[in-house]
Formats: structure tokens, sequence, C-alpha cells
């Protein structure tokens, strides 16, 4: 007996995305928490080597914001992306908006 | 953070709320999407109250206008008292318990978990709020 499912590949990008997912429901969430930390730690990590500090909430909201686009398009077809994940995604971008708004020192323009 | 910054923060965070909110579900409207925002009521239910306590905010801020313009100081009064659209808070408070909710409701399912994290960076906030006050006083730059 096979581990899982092997997805039919000729039928669609769409069709081998969903058998994916449901022989491994964490793969789309995995997915977009690959997304968020490139996003997160690529710009943290860039724009401090450049100017010797970063700004860690740009970034977070950033990341939720492009893993936000990500998703939306996935939410077009049942079977990728349930309610519960795009509820706690944007939930995540909302919390990243928070930090960031909060986090304008006087005299930093928003 | 001054006061009139921390005003003006959490309305940028009502109105970045209610933009996403408004923004995915109105993509699922208009593409027909299988996964629709707006059939979770918590969404929808945050998305209204955040528009209500945007519009009491708006008419504190027209009614702290009209007192600006119209207000009489009295000879050799002592205090003269300004429009209280900045001391009575009553929109930060809402929207941001508000958004806090919605938060507490959706990551952490209602767990009791959330107000650990929030009790956690209260402390820290704290924390940091005594050194600076310790530092100020000690060498008069926070800093």
């Amino acid at each position: 007996m096979p581990l899982y499912t092997i997805p039919n590949g000729t039928s669609g990008i769409d069709t081998t995305l969903i058998e994916t997912m449901e022989s491994v429901p964490s793969f789309i969430p995995a997915l977009f928490f690959f997304i968020f930390m490139v996003i997160f730690l690529g710009g943290t990590s860039s724009q401090r080597k450049r100017t010797g500090s970063s700004d860690t909430p740009m970034w977070a909201t950033i990341a939720g914001l492009s893993v936000l686009m990500v998703a939306l398009p996935l939410t077009l077809t049942a079977g990728l992306v349930d309610t519960v994940t795009l509820s706690i995604l944007v939930v995540i971008t909302i919390a990243s908006g928070f930090w960031f708004f909060l986090s304008r020192s006087r005299g930093e323009a928003f | 953070m001054g006061q009139l910054k921390f005003v003006v923060s959490i309305l940028f965070i009502a109105i970045f709320t209610v933009a996403v909110v408004a923004y995915v579900s109105n993509f699922a409207t208009d593409n027909n999407a299988n996964i629709n925002l707006g059939d979770d009521e918590a969404f929808t239910t945050v998305n209204s109250s955040l528009r209500g306590q945007m519009v009491v905010f708006s008419r504190d801020i027209n009614d702290s206008s009209s007192g600006l313009t119209q207000s009489t100081a009295a000879p050799a009064a002592d205090v003269f008292k300004s429009p209280s659209v900045f001391q009575n808070l009553r929109f930060t408070r809402d929207s941001v318990s508000t958004v806090l909710e919605l938060m507490r409701t959706k990551v952490f399912g209602g767990n009791p978990a959330f107000f650990i994290v929030i009790a956690t960076i209260s402390t820290f906030l704290v924390f940091k709020a005594v050194v600076y006050i310790y530092k100020t006083f000690k060498s008069g730059d926070p800093d």
C-alpha cells in the first residue's frame, strides 16, 4: 500500500494541487509559511545588511500581504484553502499591520 | 509616542483592518470564489463595528472642530478646556478591543492562551517603560 495517492498529473495543475492537498493536508499552509518566512527573513536581513538596521514590523506586514495575495486566487477552487486557513492568514496580516502602525516612533512618517 | 501619534496609529489600524477584510470578502463575491470570508460571521461583525466606530470618531472630530472655532475663554480664566477628542479615547479603546477580540477568536480559537501572550507583551512593555524612566531619571537621556 503506498504512503499516499500519487496525483494525476495529466488533468491540470489545479487537480494536481487538490489531490496533493488531499494526501498532505498541511501542503498549502506549509507553502504559505514558506512564502511568509522567505519574504520576512529575506527582507529584514537584506535591509540590515544595507542600512545597518531592519524594520521588522514593516517586513512582517509586507510578508502578510504578499501571502494574502497568493492565497486569494487559491480560494477560487474548492479543496485548496479552507476558511480557517484564510481566516488565520487575514488575522495575521491584520496583526502585522497592528504591530507596524504602533511601531512608528515620533517624527517618523507612516 | 505622543498621544496624537497614538490616536492616528489606532485610526490607521482600524482603516487597515476594514480594508483587508473588505478586499478579501469582495474578491470572493466578485469572482464567485468557493471560499468566502463573508460567510464567516466574525469578520462581517468586525467590519461593520469598526465602520461604526470610525463614524463615531468622525463625529467627535467634527464636534471638536466646532469646539475650537466657537469656544470662548473668560477673562482671567485659569484653565482653558480643550476639546475632548484626544482625551476620552473612546474610538481607540473600542477599535483596539475589536481587533484584539478578532485575533483571540480566530488565531487562538477563544483559548485563554491569548491572554498569556497579551500578558507577556504587556509585561515586556512595562519593563521597557520602567527602564526608560530609570534611564531618564539617572542620565536625562532615555536612549
